[in-house]
């Protein structure tokens, strides 16, 4: 244990006490999940639908219709992705940034996936008539570099927990490693993928309903209920691997060793099923309430285990500053109540004029 | 030193910055500045009641929405990943510091890229009123998020009274801060008109085409108005050492200085030739040129900036190397294997000089040079012995203020230089002992003097030891050179080497 405290860089003071970054990369988390999982549930939706839509004119339609959504949604995805990165490595940038650096090669290149994804998504959305051959690799391109850019997200986030893995710097230096030595890592990417398209799937009968009312939606609702239904299902077996193959000592916090923390982990797993057996019913409303309050236990389950991975290397964690910055805080959340208010005037005023 | 490094020893750090960030810096930039020229150039359409601008505007907003909202954005986290994996003990400083700055400029990110969105998918959807409103409200956002980025940006140069109290504030309106806004300003305005211009050559002719290039040279002619009081303000603000580099002392900064006048030359000369005089014969391909000339423009101003923080990263805090300026003098006494933690070789023995010196390449010098495309050392130290690699090092300070110090003890001094010889030689010299070198005073004087002196009667060298005219008094200065000036290597040859070049000096000196 001496060794890896010796490897895990100091960190620099923190401005303001822990806990308030604790409370904002929950929050932004939580909101840059659900941005995520509208965006990854449209690319594969735009998928489906340019897929099916050669022999089918209605999926033809739902595709082109999710090509019209997908570069907002990624736009909002990225801008939400901002917040919680930054206040995660104001709480743990020590060890964030020593992960990306293993990774680094990986890291980077993200950036031109993204690039490169982002372009073909709007490609599509600005090319109606177009080759539907070429629009249907695209979307498939698309899909593929967003799932890839959440699987090294995943790979950086578990690195990142794992002092006890990061001596394969020295095998090589240029960043091209990855996560997979860790079991760990598999199962909760596996589990993102199906758990953002729960959340998506759900925002996508949603978006249905209220853009072509009750009747014309019938088929969409339909679509995205199943496709939140049947992914909530699919999480649970990554859900119990994951579980089953975290460290003794953390696995046990959740399976009973912590009565507060296993009512939050059975509360997880069923509002799971709940959810996805919701979803299936076709009962958006109760289903997306069910998902909102799900989300949150998740987010905070999923802050506990990576303190809980961490809290061995507890004296490497950043200590507050004899400079605190709290009225530079409260001016940050002036600014973003004020901002949020300014987007929301934005928008209900764009909407009164469009509506006449 | 405190973090792995992000080894590419081929490529190295800097350029992958320099390339990620040039293009950053010019599409965020024009980010701004095209926000302003959006309304204003729609403004002007409904005002004079012209269609044909409207739609121009509406064209213009659609490339805008493209570059700035994907390439801009995701360059923009693009940059914020490579600092991290290039200089981590500063990112980390930089965001513990202002973390509060990015969060607002975070803030102004969303509602900028709200409103470019309601911008651009409500062209004629909406009244013009709120149309332009939501114009006005991206182009504030937008320079919103210019005031903070370009604080800290700012800081890492000219941290003032932040050194000393540690302020939030301090940092934020630090002595560039001001200067540097006013600047970086007109520059999106001059980014804005240019790209303007390249679409009103292409897509108009004859009296419109003329009526849209006198429009857009206005707003180059008038930025660059702008630029010359506030690069001089913002020059004024530099620190000593920067200016010492602007003025010939950084080859780097006086070669992006001819770049910076020449295209700034070009500009004006263009405004002038076009906007006043000329306007009807600018054409796609003059268009062009002043895109790329501003580019230039731009592409130097930002090296002669980060060249003038060397060799700090965060100026007086911490060095390029990611050590503190605080640390240095105690990592220096100690070891700088000990006090790295990622390093294969905490201790130097006989058998692991030169792998130490590979790590301590990595550590101390990869994080500005590399060994292959941009500043190649070992193309640099084709010609030298060993002895010269060795007292180089040793006298990084003393030979350029631009260089931090070497950070090591004496036997990691020796193990980098071995590296590094075999590094160019491929192998170390024979029996690994100092060169001979023939007792005559040129060559001696080249071996041990021309790193840092040259044979001239201005050098500091001749001149401070003008009322040395004994051969004794001379060659019992070349014994005492690190006493007498901390910055130089101790003489490291014999007794004989020290006396001839002593006599070569008094002798050259009296024939000059």
């Amino acid at each position: 244990m001496n060794n890896l405290i010796n490897i895990i860089p100091n960190p620099d003071p923190l401005p303001v006490a822990a806990g308030w970054f604790q409370i904002l990369s929950h929050l932004t988390y939580y909101l840059h999940l659900i941005s995520v999982g509208i965006m990854f549930s449209i690319a594969v939706s735009m998928t489906v639908g340019y897929f099916r839509g050669r022999s089918d004119e209605n999926w033809l339609a739902f595709g082109k219709e999710m090509a019209h959504l997908l570069p907002f949604t990624i736009a909002f995805a990225v801008n939400l992705g901002v917040a919680p990165l930054l206040f995660i490595q104001v709480l743990y940038g020590n060890f964030f940034y020593t992960a990306s650096t293993l990774i680094g090669m990986n890291w980077i290149l993200l950036i031109v996936f993204l690039i490169t994804g982002y372009y073909g998504a709007y490609w599509i959305s600005f090319r109606d008539a177009g080759k539907q051959t070429v629009k249907k690799y695209l979307a498939l391109f698309v899909t593929l570099v967003l799932a890839w850019t959440g699987f090294i997200l995943v790979n950086v986030n578990t690195l990142m927990l794992r002092p006890s893995l990061w001596n394969r710097y020295f095998s090589h230096m240029g960043g091209f490693h990855l996560n997979t030595a860790d079991p760990t890592m598999i199962p909760r990417y596996t589990f993102f993928l199906f758990f953002l398209l729960a959340i998506g799937g759900l925002f996508i009968a949603a978006y249905s309903r209220i853009k072509h009312g009750e009747e014309k939606s019938k088929p969409w609702v339909a679509y995205g209920t199943s496709l939140s239904g049947y992914a909530c299902f699919l999480t649970l077996p990554s859900f119990i691997f994951y579980m089953r193959i975290l460290p003794h000592n953390i696995r046990n916090v959740f399976l009973a060793g912590d009565p507060v923390w296993t009512i939050v982990s059975i509360f997880c797993f069923f509002g799971i099923i709940i959810t996805g057996y919701l979803a299936l019913r076709k009962r958006l409303m109760p289903a997306s309430v069910v998902m909102g309050i799900n989300l949150i236990i998740f987010v905070i389950m999923r802050g506990k285990v990576r303190s809980l991975f961490l809290d061995p290397f507890s004296e490497k964690f950043s200590a507050i500053a004899a400079n605190t910055q709290y009225p530079i805080m409260v001016l940050f959340l002036v600014t973003l109540l004020a901002g949020l208010a300014l987007v929301a005037w934005m928008l209900r005023k764009t909407y009164m004029e469009r509506s006449g | 030193m405190n973090y792995p490094v992000w080894y590419l020893p081929v490529i190295g750090g800097p350029l992958i910055i320099a390339f990620v960030a040039i293009v950053h810096v010019v599409v965020s930039h024009f980010a701004v500045g095209g926000g302003l020229w959006l309304v204003l150039t729609e403004k002007k359409g409904y005002r004079e009641k012209k269609d044909y601008i409207i739609d121009y505007v509406k064209k213009h907003s659609k490339f805008f929405l493209l570059l700035t909202m994907v390439f801009g954005a995701l360059t923009g986290v693009g940059i914020w990943f490579t600092i991290a994996l290039i200089h981590p003990d500063a990112t980390s400083h930089l965001i513990h510091t202002f973390v509060f700055g990015w969060a607002i400029e975070w803030v102004l990110f969303v509602i900028e890229i709200v409103a470019a969105f309601l911008y651009f998918y409500n062209f004629g959807k909406i009244s013009e009123k709120l149309h332009l409103l939501i114009g006005w409200i991206y182009f504030v956002a937008a320079w919103g998020s210019l005031l903070v980025i370009n604080a800290i940006l700012t800081f890492m140069l000219t941290p003032g009274k932040w050194l000393t109290t540690g302020n939030f504030w301090d940092g934020i309106f630090n002595p560039g801060y001001l200067s540097s806004t006013v600047f970086r300003t007109f520059l999106c305005f001059a980014l804005a008109g240019s790209y303007g211009l390249l679409t009103a050559t292409r897509k108009f002719k004859g009296d419109q085409k003329k009526e849209l290039v006198n429009y857009n040279g206005k707003w180059i002619f008038w930025s660059l108005a702008g630029l010359i009081p506030s690069a001089v303000w913002y020059y004024l603000t530099l620190p000593e050492l920067a200016v010492a580099g602007i003025r010939g002392g950084s080859k780097i900064m006086v070669t992006s200085l001819w770049h910076l006048a020449i295209s700034f030359g070009i500009l004006v000369l263009f405004s002038v030739y076009f906007y006043l005089w000329k306007t009807e014969k600018f054409g796609f391909k003059s268009a062009i040129a002043m895109f790329l000339t501003i580019f230039i423009f731009f592409g130097a101003f930002e090296f002669i900036r980060e060249a003038g923080r060397k060799p700090y990263i965060i100026k007086d805090y911490m060095y390029s190397t990611g050590i503190r300026v605080a640390d240095f003098d105690q990592i220096k006494d100690r070891s700088i294997l000990m006090n790295s933690k990622w390093t294969m070789v905490r201790e130097i023995t006989p058998g692991n000089e030169i792998k130490a010196g590979g790590e301590i390449f990595r550590i101390q010098c990869y994080a500005c040079h590399s060994l292959g495309i941009k500043n190649n050392i070992i193309g640099k130290m084709a010609g030298w012995d060993l002895n010269k690699i060795r007292r180089i090092i040793g006298s990084l300070k003393g030979i350029t203020p631009f260089m931090p110090g070497f950070a090591g003890n004496d036997n990691e001094r020796d193990a980098l230089a071995k590296w590094f010889y075999q590094e160019v030689h491929g192998s170390l010299p024979p029996a690994d002992r100092p060169a001979e070198t023939a007792l005559d005073g040129p060559a001696l004087f080249d071996s041990f003097c021309s790193d840092c002196h040259e044979n001239s009667p201005e050098d500091p060298l001749f001149l401070k030891t003008l009322t040395v005219t004994s051969l004794e008094d001379m060659t019992d200065i070349l014994g005492r050179l690190n006493e007498l000036n901390e910055d130089m290597p101790p003489f490291e040859g014999n007794e004989a080497e020290k006396r001839a070049l002593a006599e070569y000096i008094i002798k050259s000196r009296s024939e000059k």
